[in-house]
């Protein structure tokens, strides 16, 4: 047992209290503590990359949306085409057919609907949320900026400047009453 | 049903009761009493909507197409199922971004436009009251069926309407969204315990699903007809092959090609305007939450109709089997088949499990149509009491005033559907139970996926929707639905008039051909960028989720550090 007045002692008991002190904290989440830290709850998206975020969406939906159609209208349509696809056996009575009727095609409602929304997910994660300071090329009120971006934007979905509300006034964050 | 039969029932009725009176909102507030708060969790939601979508045509009406009709009967299941992948493609996340109480009220404020919220309420209660009412009759049926008990000079069929109502609407009255979202969750639970079971119970009595269906395929299928003479077995007609039988491992047993692509359309397309369903949505806290939701719904349905087909194809099997050992099945079999084909899981549940059995899949087929009445009453507690009374009627009332209107919403909506359900009943309903239920039903999905569903997603994915094209789009569809529906009956017949019966594959496209049209030749509203942001923006997903972290992390963490991040 170290001495009283060893001041060696005292700082590695000093330690030990600093160490059940910290041990005794609630634990910090996992993940970035940056992200923990609250300076403000204000989160905002600009027009353009909800915009540019939308569209991209809207491919991932439609190309989904395309496979969930050509594979639940290939099972009749394979009923009329290939002879073993209602008659062959997979196992005991059940055929190709039976099988992805009754199983296979909630299997692949599942699993499209898995990848769709990760690739949703990540998509939204990617594109929104961003660092105000990492987005300023993204500014509506950057005006060379927006020429371009209204370039890429088709003639009918053009974001519109003068229907534009608040924009000279920063974030556009919406509170027009609804409960969301 | 005998007393045992009864008293679970009786049970699981009253412990369903108690807990949505437990639970109910303390708040007089329209999001708690509309939206439950917009806190409810992936999973509750999940099972909710299950909860909500399952009715008895889900329960009873699955196992019973594949009983009657094998292979094709399964489809069924498919389209029902199948419906939910559009809804998280195109609906889930964005219409929770937008965080309104109802698709009135979303499609108005979406549009800016006063037309569009009345001419979407008129819609959205043509399809509640055509899903509202079959489950009215079924609540009725499946009292008489099962329980066979009446109450003050009634007969057991007004007696099953009149309590199924009045419970279901006690409880939503009381109980909200909040005691709905939980109740509906604990409904769905039985209805899969009770599948699973079943399920259970059968392959460990040897059971062979593979040898059951070559078993059931090497004859063709014969299905009872009543005719003049009494009831017969009758080879059912093959929509594919007009010279050959009906197998029940092949197709051709209840539909054509184009009937069949035509229904599957109807109920894909469906799904997506089903307003008890799309309300749960609002119910999420988050936009993410919401899609994330979709994919367990997907997942739980999945599962629960790939056992329903498993117990149709036991039920074909077994029953015919057992009909020569077990005299209690005379009466509702000829040479072995049943009658009455959603008698199926019933009568397994009896084989099986008894009286207690009998009981335990009675109370899910009534619990089914309860918990999908719970939703349509909430459904059309929002649409009047939130889209009519708060904005039209009484535009300054105060959070409880809102409330209260919601709830008498829902009590004149009950009634008017118990008094149609009563006057709906002809003679012998009983013969009828498949054919008026699953008609009516596939008529609101037809009707929801052919008005509401193009407007609702050109309106989420498409800037240059407009209030005049959204009206125009939900007229046509609405107007075009009904017109096919209505040859389609009258013609009769197979072929084109299965189509028409099934209208949403026309009726769709030509809503949103003229939504288009329309919109093309109007002013999209002024603030569209706003209201673009609010839809498709994460801004308050994010802010939701950090305020969910901090919770979680406790008050000691604000502000504990200097310079921060978005």
């Amino acid at each position: 047992m170290a001495a009283w007045n060893d001041p060696s002692a005292w700082r590695a008991r000093l330690r030990r209290a600093d160490r059940r002190r910290a041990d005794a904290r609630v634990p910090e989440p996992p993940g970035d503590p940056d992200a923990w830290v609250l300076d403000s709850l204000e989160e905002h998206d600009t027009p353009a990359e909800v915009d540019a975020t939308m569209r991209t969406l809207r491919r991932v939906a439609i190309w989904h949306f395309a496979v969930f159609l050509g594979v639940v209208l290939l099972v009749p349509l394979l009923t009329v085409a290939l002879d073993w696809w209602s008659r062959g056996r997979l196992v005991g009575g059940i055929s190709p057919n039976f099988a992805m009727a009754a199983v296979g095609l909630y299997v692949f409602f599942f699993a499209i609907s898995v990848a769709a929304a990760r690739l949703s997910n990540a998509v939204e994660n990617r594109m929104l949320g961003h660092d105000d300071r990492l987005l300023h090329h993204d500014d509506p009120l950057d005006h060379d900026h927006r020429l371009d971006h209204d370039h890429r934007l088709g003639h009918d979905d053009r974001l519109d400047h003068h229907q534009r509300p608040g924009l000279g006034t920063g974030p556009n964050s919406v509170d027009d009453g609804g409960p969301g | 049903m005998n007393t045992v039969s009864v008293a679970v029932l009786g049970v699981l009725l009253l412990t369903v009761g108690t807990l949505a009176l437990i639970i109910r909102p303390r708040r007089a507030s329209t999001v708690d009493f509309y939206l439950a708060g917009q806190r409810v969790g992936v999973v509750t939601n999940a099972c909710a909507i299950c909860g909500d979508y399952f009715s008895a045509a889900s329960f009873l009406g699955v196992a019973a197409a594949v009983y009657v009709s094998g292979l094709d009967g399964v489809w069924y299941a498919t389209g029902f199922a199948a419906g939910f992948v559009p809804v998280l493609l195109f609906v889930a996340a964005p219409l929770r971004r937008f965080g309104e109480f109802s698709i009135p009220d979303f499609l108005a404020r979406r549009l800016r436009s006063e037309h569009v919220r009345l001419v979407a309420v008129v819609v959205v209660q043509l399809i509640i009251l055509s899903y509202l009412v079959p489950q009215a009759v079924g609540s009725g049926i499946t009292w008489e069926l099962l329980v066979d008990r009446s109450i003050a000079g009634l007969s057991p069929y007004a007696t099953g309407v009149l309590l199924s109502t009045t419970l279901i609407t006690v409880l939503v009255t009381l109980g909200g969204m909040r005691g709905t979202t939980w109740t509906q969750a604990v409904q769905f639970l039985l209805l899969l315990s009770a599948f699973v079971w079943l399920a259970i119970v059968l392959l460990g009595s040897g059971f062979n699903y593979p040898d059951a269906v070559a078993e059931l395929s090497r004859e063709p299928l014969t299905n009872p007809e009543h005719s003049d003479g009494g009831w017969e077995l009758t080879t059912e007609a093959n929509r594919l092959q007009e010279d050959q039988p009906t197998i029940f491992g092949l197709p051709g047993g209840r539909y054509g090609h184009l009937g069949q692509f035509a229904l599957i359309m109807t109920l894909v397309m469906g799904t997506a305007g089903l307003p008890h369903i799309m309300n749960r949505y609002f119910t999420s806290p988050t936009g993410t939450a919401a899609r994330m939701t979709t994919v367990w719904v997907l997942g739980l349905a999945g599962l629960f109709y790939t056992l329903a087909v498993l117990l149709g194809t036991a039920a074909r099997a077994l029953i015919s089997e057992a009909a020569a050992e077990e005299p209690w099945l005379s009466e509702l079999t000829i040479d072995g088949v049943l009658r009455i084909p959603e008698h199926a899981l019933l009568v397994l549940g009896r084989l099986h499990g008894d009286e207690a059995g009998l009981g335990f899949i009675a109370t899910g087929a009534l619990i089914a149509v309860l918990s999908t009445i719970a939703g349509l009453l909430l459904a059309a507690a929002a649409s009047w009491g939130h889209d009519v009374y708060e904005r039209h009627i009484n535009p300054g009332a105060t959070q409880r005033q809102a409330v209260w209107a919601g709830r008498s919403a829902v009590l004149v909506v009950a009634l008017l559907s118990a008094v149609l359900a009563l006057g709906l009943r002809p003679d012998s309903m009983t013969a009828l139970f498949p054919s008026v239920v699953a008609t009516m039903v596939t008529w609101a999905f037809a009707l929801a996926g052919s008005a509401l569903t193009p407007v609702f997603v050109l309106a989420i994915w498409w800037r240059r929707t407009t209030a005049a094209g959204a009206v125009a789009g939900m007229v046509t569809g609405a107007v075009a639905a009904m017109l096919l529906f209505g040859t389609g009956t009258v013609i009769g017949g197979r072929g084109m008039s299965e189509m028409m019966l099934t209208p949403t594959i026309v009726a769709a496209p030509l809503a949103a051909v003229v939504t288009v049209l329309v919109s093309r030749w109007t002013r999209t509203p002024a603030d569209l960028d706003r209201l673009w942001v609010q839809l498709h923006g994460t801004a308050a997903d994010r802010r939701a989720e950090r305020l969910a972290r901090l919770t979680v992390a406790g008050p000691g963490v604000l502000g504990r550090r200097g310079q921060g991040r978005r």
